[in-house]
């Protein structure tokens, strides 16, 4: 099971055959210096409709990856395919850009329009598709990212978070079957974060679209159906957030760490506190403590009666 | 005696002959020591960036004063370059400006611009260098080919260099990988405690800012909604949520467990707080 090949299946929705990628290091002088590996040996499997997190430090190939995923970068060695398409093959290439769309992390460098719908339309419109349908398009995606208000502003006066949320219309309007997202929410303030994250898994729980999200917040993470882990451009760990998060000392090796949440689960656990492992979240952690307090509260209550006392002082 | 910097009933719009003008701050008071460290806290668009620009002159006020020691910055005869040697603004993406063929030429630049001899410009820059964690060997390398995060180290030494006694920085760990998260904000929080320069970081983490920072400035509609201790200022759950802010994640939890009934304090600010907070409910 999981992420890696599975060979029950003929036909995955992405997949990695592995595949390395070198990109060319230029001297001062423009002369070649080398070769620099930047993917090595990736074999992996994603399904249609799953949400998955990819993390790894600064450099460990996360971005290089997903860029092979939507044809902006071609494998040096393997092949890439989606929905069974050689990435390489694919004629036309937009066929694969439009099946995957990728949402970059600086807001301000992907928007081209003068107004939002400008914007929202400048996919659609390139593809050919008629002034008819456009408009349905433009109307039915900015109502999805709920920025129908906003329709005739300037991009420009908009919050990071609303940026982004434009863009997805932009990408939802050529109708892909998956959104990339190269660290799209770390340029955003809590609220941004939030309101594009909710968009995102929304549009894969209602409309069945693939996401893959590059991050380096592990909330975020946690929040995913399946995580990969990159380092040095391999594929290091594979597996559900709870599985990634109870491997702690790889994840920090990896210059990773935890949610928080599951951070002060551990650090209680080993004070003996009898926490469950695969704890992800703060709700989660809070509803595991209370069971165990009141279990103390019921075990206690016939001898502590006079130490309740001390305890409403704290309240 | 004055404050290091000192806002005081400062407004800006950026359109102030309008019948009705947009305020992108309005009527900020603050004063900074020197020696602190402060995080400031908004969401985007709350008038945090421009707040930051008065501190080094960058943007005179439309309304209100600056002073700097006690003096006001749009008084005859104030050096704004004084100012601007002492305030040193670190903006986001930092790296993005590097542009040298070595480290050390890079962090150079500022110095020669300061029209140092070339000896004291160099002894600076090195200085620089090493106080953000980089070594000889590393001098003569390209600031291309390291990391983000030390690439962004190397941005923070090209200011450092001016030996500034306060530095300003927006959003310093945005995009770092969580390594290179804490390794710089390790790096700032010594440059504080050894080397006494006073910090002002923008940040979006409620984390970071509970973590690291003495004191937390909130901005929301271009108004200063709160400025305390940061473990105060961080009790106000209702008020941060209403300005679009939060709390860290560990007091997240401590709400939590306390909306199930269980008494636990819920001003935890790091998750070693709040593990102890924990534990001496559980071990009663």
């Amino acid at each position: 099971m999981g992420m890696f090949s599975d060979p029950s299946r003929n036909m995955s929705f992405i997949e990695f055959r592995n595949v390395s990628y070198d990109y060319t290091e230029y001297g001062t002088d423009d002369t070649e210096i080398s070769a620099v590996r930047a993917l090595t040996d990736v074999t992996l499997d994603v399904k249609e409709g799953d949400f998955v997190a990819v993390l790894g430090h600064n450099g460990s190939g996360k971005s290089t990856m997903i860029k092979h995923i939507n044809a902006i970068l071609f494998p040096t060695e393997g092949t890439v395919l989606l929905t069974g398409r050689d990435t390489k093959e694919a004629d036309p290439v937009w066929e694969i850009r439009r099946d995957a769309g990728m949402i970059f992390q600086n807001p301000d460098n992907q928007i081209i329009g003068t107004s939002v719908e400008e914007d929202v339309a400048f996919g659609p419109e390139n593809m050919g598709v008629p002034t008819e349908e456009l408009e349905k398009r433009v109307e039915e995606t900015l109502e999805r990212v709920g920025l129908t208000a906003y329709r005739l502003r300037s991009p420009n006066q908009l919050s990071g978070g609303q940026k982004q949320r434009v863009a997805i219309a932009g990408l939802l309007a050529m109708r892909p079957k998956c959104i990339l997202m190269d660290e799209a929410t770390a340029m955003l303030d809590p609220e941004g974060r939030k309101e594009v994250l909710e968009i995102v898994h929304e549009l894969n729980k209602t409309e069945g679209i693939t996401v893959l999200l590059v991050t380096h917040n592990m909330e975020e993470a946690a929040g995913a159906d399946r995580v990969i882990v990159m380092d040095k451009g391999r594929v290091v760990m594979t597996g559900t957030p709870k599985e990634i998060f109870s491997r702690t000392d790889e994840l920090v090796g990896y210059g990773l760490t935890l949610p928080d949440a599951t951070l002060l689960a551990n650090e209680l656990r080993e004070a003996g506190l009898p926490i469950p492992a695969g704890i992800l979240t703060e709700e989660e952690l809070a509803e595991e403590l209370s069971k165990i307090y009141r279990a103390q509260k019921d075990g206690a209550s016939i001898e502590k009666k006079e130490s309740r006392g001390q305890e409403d002082d704290i309240l | 005696m004055s404050a290091f910097l000192e806002l005081k009933n400062v407004s800006y719009s950026y359109d102030p002959q309008a019948k009705e003008p947009r305020w992108a701050v309005k009527d900020v008071s603050l004063s900074i020591e020197e020696g602190e460290f402060i995080a400031l806290i908004g969401h985007t668009g709350s008038g945090k960036s421009t707040l930051i620009q008065f501190f080094d002159g960058l943007l005179a006020p439309t309304e209100g004063q600056v002073l700097f020691q006690g003096q006001d910055t749009r008084e005859k005869g104030f050096s704004m370059k004084t100012l601007r040697q002492n305030v040193g603004l670190v903006f986001q993406y930092p790296e993005h400006q590097l542009f040298e063929m070595t480290l050390l030429k890079d962090v150079c630049y500022g110095p020669k611009n300061l029209k140092l001899p070339k000896e004291e410009q160099e002894a600076r820059a090195k200085e620089a260098l090493q106080l953000v964690g980089f070594t000889e060997n590393d001098f003569d390398r390209s600031p291309f080919d390291l990391s983000g995060g030390r690439k962004r180290r190397a941005a923070i030494a090209g200011v450092l260099a001016m030996k500034p006694r306060m530095l300003i920085l927006d959003e310093p760990a945005a995009g770092l990988d969580p390594k290179g998260r804490t390794d710089l904000l390790e790096m700032l929080t010594k440059l504080n405690r050894e080397n006494h320069t006073t910090i002002l970081m923008v940040t979006h983490s409620m984390e970071d800012a509970a973590r690291y920072a003495g004191r937390v400035l909130a901005m929301n509609k271009g108004k200063l909604v709160a400025d305390g201790p940061t473990r105060e200022v961080f009790t106000h759950f209702d008020e941060l949520q209403e300005s679009g802010l939060s709390v860290p994640e560990p007091a997240i939890a401590l709400r939590a467990m306390k909306e199930r009934g269980i008494p636990v304090r819920t001003d935890a600010l790091t998750t070693e707080e709040a593990r102890d907070e924990i534990l001496r409910v559980f071990q009663k």
